[in-house]
């Protein structure tokens, strides 16, 4: 399988009053085709940003925003915003945001924001557009009467399978996944990710699965990266991650995951995420780290290769 | 956290902006100018405002007196010489039995303009009198301006005014072969030097001298008079067409205009909270018939209503403060007090008040309102401002209250008395700066809280 | 949104009903309305017998026994003797069908005493000046509200927030005073108020350009002082809602910046929008009486101030009605588009 996204040292900073935040910070990653990357992280970690940096939805306040993010060979970022919407946006990547919170414009009707993508892009009629708007609603399961809709008449599982189908519209070969089943209850997540699994393999997609749930993640993840205070802190295969995890961070993820049948003794990680302005110094996690060293306080780690693809960011495993 | 929790938060939100704080100083010079009023304005003014007498000895529609340094102090101010000034004489022919009084005053006039006005009283103290008023000017030009008699008891000259005067200056003029100008106000003629023509742009300065003299047939008649010269300037902040010196008036509607501007606020936005959060609280069919009640409030022509109301009754400033509170009772800030309340109300401490048997009374009072305490002061302050110009709306209208001088009702006399058409600058302006200056005051700190209070500004 | 409409209709008609009824009990509590009403009959009576043959023949005593004794009967017909409900109840239902009675002083200039004439033939250059200038600075202040959503926190955006807040707390009649300070009496570029010359041009387009040079300034005056607060407002709205989620969608989607801006921040902006306006324009209409009366412009507002004057109290009265009945119906309006703009609203969700 070959590398379908490369991106590389990815940055973005944004001002604010109290001064740069550097949401993503030297993100790297590779996305094979057909596979599912699942980023992982707790709120602010810069998850969220990494994915509207790829789809590059900018804030105003924009500081920094540089690296390469590079598309079967071609290094997008290069492209001008003119070229980017009209070749890149949506047609080759789509995103799906938390459909059931606000991802849809209340005041129009579903079936044509799911059409909207075709009309402006694809050049369809309005009419061929809505037709096509209903066959791709028919995909994720809902019923066509669902387009004429608006998306306060739809439940929260019904507005997200809505988004999902919203993110097909144009055949993209990747789709980023914002949280798309946090605000849901459990019966619709499943519901949900089985849908996306089946589309996977039904529409060939390659998936940026991004979550706070690990794992959620490692149910439909290849591979895994988990952030941290908007730096990547491991990567690696899911199992990998899921069961033997490197990093002291993921390590206290999954140990905080409560589990059904097993009497475990629930662990929190204490202390509070760092701050995006002025980050602690050195290793950005040592201050709630169980095993930080004084190293840590000064230098910043890098990722290691801990074993064959298989990276850590951590002085535990580096020189 | 949405909803700020302290009071500390809303003082250091407008000590912390700029604008809080320009806001806050000029408050503090407006309170200020406030306190002065109580020591500057020892008298009843309420009475006193509209009390003519009282201002008499103020000259008509006269600049504050700093414009004069503008203008190299060449504008008048007002001389008066008292009896005590006149210089008398007086002495009883036995032979034909008459008395004469002849009272004499000198006063010294330097300024490079004409005065306003004239006026001689005279008090005549006995049954009548036969009276001739001289004018000498400096270079000895002895002109008569009156010649007639006089009745018991206080007469007053309105040298500028009377028609008569003209005649007589007039002809005096013609008898002493001096030219008569086309220009025919007295206070004109009498400082001019009436020996050349067409020299009617400076006063002649120098001294000048009046004099009186009365004949009677009354061994004991007595005659005193006073002059008043009016000038053209007066006071901190002139004087209106009532000769009321404005200053009086501006620093009395200080603190009238915080008295009224703050009570209608602090009354009306405690009361609305207040309810709107009873509202949410007790829910159900209450909440239903507040949410009706307000609906329908909020759609009542309240101006028309309260114009019919000052129309058809009599109504002084506190009534009107009244009334407008009842007028007020609901309102927007109802409807965002509730919706603020039902979002306190879900969070988890007060269901663990309600579950540890804190009864619910006591909840409201105690959890809940100091919860809206903030955002209730920030709309206080910004509606402050809305009640003074109400207040100053009414004036205009010619409503409002008859007797007290407020800001209002001295920008309505201005526009009334015509300030605009005539270009009497400091009647209008100056009462409309010190209004403009409130309401600035009020916005500056109100906009500074709302930065605090309303969640939805604030940056992510 | 059948339901929806008629449950407002409902809630306005109560309002109407509450507020003419309130004015009218205010108005009654002396007794006043019963006065006017009583002495008008007495008028009519008088009058009437006047012109009957043989009346001057009659004393003085015999005519005023005949004039009391048609006054009673006339008062038990109309109903004037019954308790104060019946009374201003039925007061209440004149005032609804715009039955107004007659003025007490002023005289329409077709010389009409009834209020309702006296009115109608003002409410035109009212709806002229404040109609057109609510328009404009609506428009002027939603574009400018656009703009300064664009670059939020810039510079430009916090001295129009000063700018905003200025001209929320004072009123536009007193910028009007002080405008025609300025503008009238010290620059001698617009007149000092009024809404023709006197005499008016007697051509059509003259008269035309004679209104549109008075309406000059107390439109400018309208525009600038009201467009600023409205502006910020507007301005707030959109960037919250330009922070929404699905205004992320839209930009992903690669849709271009101006069908962005249009269909996706100021399309859902439009009912928030619309309640602002209306809780503005109610304002407005008040406001609107005393920046007429400062201009002298010659429609309800300086009505209202003759009114008071002369004390007129059935102008008074009748003005507030008409009052009462524009906001409703400025309100039902409103309303109506909110209802077709907000789909949650058709519903009946929110």
């Amino acid at each position: 399988m070959e590398d379908l996204l490369k991106v590389r040292d990815l940055k973005l900073y944004y001002r604010t009053r109290r001064g740069i935040v550097r949401a993503v910070d030297d993100v790297s990653f590779d996305l094979r085709r057909g596979e599912t990357l699942a980023i992982v992280g707790e709120s602010g970690c810069g998850k969220s940003s990494t994915a509207t940096a790829i789809m590059r939805i900018l804030p105003r306040n924009i500081e920094t925003y540089e690296g390469s993010i590079i598309l079967d060979g071609v290094d997008v970022m290069k492209l001008d915003d003119g070229r980017f919407r009209e070749e890149i946006a949506w047609r080759r990547i789509s995103m799906v945001f938390q459909g059931a919170m606000n991802a849809l414009n209340p005041v129009m009707k579903v079936g044509f924001q799911v059409a909207e993508p075709l009309i402006v892009h694809g050049k369809l009629s309005r009419s061929e557009a809505l037709s096509k708007a209903r066959e791709l609603l028919g995909l994720v399961g809902l019923p066509s009467f669902v387009a004429d809709r608006y998306p306060h008449e739809l439940s929260g599982g019904m507005k997200q399978r809505v988004v999902i189908a919203m993110a097909l519209a144009l055949n993209p070969e990747i789709v980023i996944l914002d949280e798309p089943t946090s605000a849901l209850d459990v019966i619709t997540q499943a519901n949900i990710m089985n849908l996306l699994k089946k589309l996977k393999r039904d529409e060939s997609l390659s998936y940026i699965f991004i979550t706070h749930d690990l794992a959620l993640a490692s149910e439909l993840a290849d591979m895994i990266v988990v952030m941290y205070g908007g730096k990547i802190v491991e990567y690696g295969t899911a199992e990998q991650v899921y069961l033997d995890p490197k990093h002291p961070y993921s390590q206290k993820l999954l140990a905080s995951i409560p589990t059904l049948r097993t009497d475990k003794k629930l662990e929190f990680i204490p202390g509070a995420p760092p701050d995006l302005v002025s980050p602690p110094p050195g290793c950005r996690f040592h201050p709630r780290c169980p095993y930080a060293m004084p190293i840590c306080r000064e230098k910043e780690p890098t990722l290691h290769e801990v074993e064959k693809n298989r990276y850590v960011a951590c002085w535990l495993y580096g020189e | 956290m949405s909803i700020p929790r302290g009071l500390q938060d809303v003082v250091d939100a407008v000590l912390r902006s700029k604008t809080g704080i320009i806001g806050l100083s000029i408050l503090i010079a407006i309170t200020v100018l406030s306190t002065l009023a109580i020591v500057y304005v020892p008298f009843d003014v309420a009475r006193e405002w509209n009390n003519p007498s009282f201002w008499q000895y103020n000259p008509r529609l006269a600049l504050p007196s700093w414009v004069n340094t503008f203008l190299g102090g060449k504008l008048p101010e007002t001389i008066i010489i008292s009896n005590d000034s006149f210089r008398k004489y007086s002495y009883y022919l036995e032979i034909v039995g008459l008395k004469y009084c002849i009272l004499e005053a000198e006063f010294l006039y330097p300024y490079k303009d004409f005065p306003s006005e004239l006026r001689l009283s005279l008090y005549v103290d006995t049954e009548g009198a036969f009276v001739t008023i001289r004018w000498i000017q400096p270079s000895g030009v002895d002109i008569t301006i009156w010649k007639g008699s006089f009745k018991q008891g206080l007469n007053t000259v309105y040298i500028s005014r009377q028609m008569d005067i003209r005649e007589y200056i007039r002809d005096s003029l013609k008898r002493l072969n001096l030219t008569v100008p086309s220009i025919v106000n007295p206070e004109v003629i009498l400082f001019m030097d009436n020996s050349i023509a067409h020299s009617e742009s400076i006063p002649v300065n120098g001294r000048y001298r009046v004099r009186v003299e009365a004949v009677s047939s009354d061994p004991y008649a007595d005659i005193e008079a006073e002059l008043i010269v009016y000038g053209k300037v007066y006071g901190l902040a002139g004087t209106d067409d009532k000769r009321r010196d404005l200053f009086v008036g501006l620093v009395w509607g200080a603190p009238i205009a915080l008295a009224f501007g703050l009570l209608a606020a602090i009354a009306t936005n405690f009361i609305q909270t207040l309810v709107g959060s009873l509202s949410a609280w007790y829910g159900g069919l209450i909440d239903e018939v507040i949410q009706r009640i307000t609906d329908v409030y909020m759609i009542i022509p309240f101006l028309p209503i309260l114009i019919t109301i000052s129309v058809i009754y009599r109504i002084d400033i506190w009534m009107l403060l009244m009334v407008v509170i009842g007028l007020s009772l609901f309102g927007g800030a109802t409807k965002t007090a509730r919706s603020m309340t039902f979002q306190i109300m879900s969070e988890q401490y007060i269901e663990a008040a309600i579950s540890y048997g804190a009864s619910r009374r006591r909840i409201l009072f105690l959890y809940i309102l100091p919860r809206l305490m903030p955002y209730t002061m920030a709309n206080i302050v910004l509606s402050v401002p809305g009640y003074v110009f109400l207040e100053a709306a009414l004036s205009v209208l010619g409503l409002g209250d008859p007797m007290m001088p407020t800001w209002g009702k001295i920008i309505s006399d201005a526009y009334s008395g015509g300030a605009v058409v005539h270009g009497l600058w400091w009647w209008i302006l100056l009462p409309s700066a010190l209004i403009i200056l409130t309401a600035i005051s009020f916005a500056f700190i109100g906009l500074a809280l709302d930065k605090v209070v309303n969640p939805r500004l604030r940056e992510r | 949104m059948l339901k929806y409409l008629a449950k407002r209709m409902a809630l306005l008609f109560a309002t109407l009903i509450v507020a003419m009824y309130l004015t009218i009990i205010i108005a009654n509590a002396g007794g006043l309305i019963d006065n006017i009403l009583k002495a008008q009959l007495r008028y009519e009576i008088a009058s009437n017998l006047a012109r009957a043959p043989g009346w001057s023949q009659l004393t003085e005593e015999e005519q005023r026994k005949i004039i009391d004794e048609r006054l009673q009967a006339a008062i038990q017909a109309k109903g004037l003797d019954r308790p104060f409900l019946e009374r201003t109840l039925r007061y209440l239902v004149d005032a609804l069908t715009l039955n107004l009675g007659r003025a007490l002083f002023i005289t329409s200039a077709s010389g009409s005493k009834a209020v309702s004439d006296i009115i109608i033939e003002r409410l035109p250059q009212t709806v002229l000046l404040f109609t057109t200038g609510t328009i404009l600075y609506s428009i002027i202040g939603l574009l400018m509200g656009l703009y300064m959503a664009k670059r939020p926190g810039g510079f430009f955006d916090r001295a129009f927030s000063v700018f905003a807040i200025v001209t929320q707390v004072i009123p536009p009649w007193f910028f009007g005073i002080l405008f025609i300070m300025v503008f009238a009496y010290y620059l001698g570029i617009t007149p000092f108020g009024g809404m023709v010359s006197v005499p008016p041009p007697r051509d059509p387009l003259g008269y035309i350009l004679d209104v549109a040079y008075h309406m000059a300034l107390p439109l400018f005056t309208w525009i600038f002082s009201l467009f600023g607060a409205w502006a910020y407002i507007a301005r707030n709205l959109i960037v919250q809602i330009a922070e929404e989620d699905f205004v992320n969608t839209a930009k992903a989607k690669g849709l271009p910046e101006n069908m962005v801006m249009r269909r996706h921040v100021l399309r859902p902006s439009l009912p928030p929008i619309i309640t602002v306006i209306s809780l503005s324009l109610i304002a407005s209409w008040q406001g609107a009486i005393i920046t007429e009366t400062v201009f002298n412009w010659p429609g309800l507002g300086t009505l209202f101030y003759q009114a008071i004057n002369s004390l007129d109290a059935p102008v008074v009265i009748g003005l507030t009605v008409i009052y009462a009945y524009l906001l409703v119906a400025t309100v039902l309006i409103l309303d109506l588009i909110y209802s077709i703009l907000d789909p949650r609203i058709r519903s009946g969700r929110v």
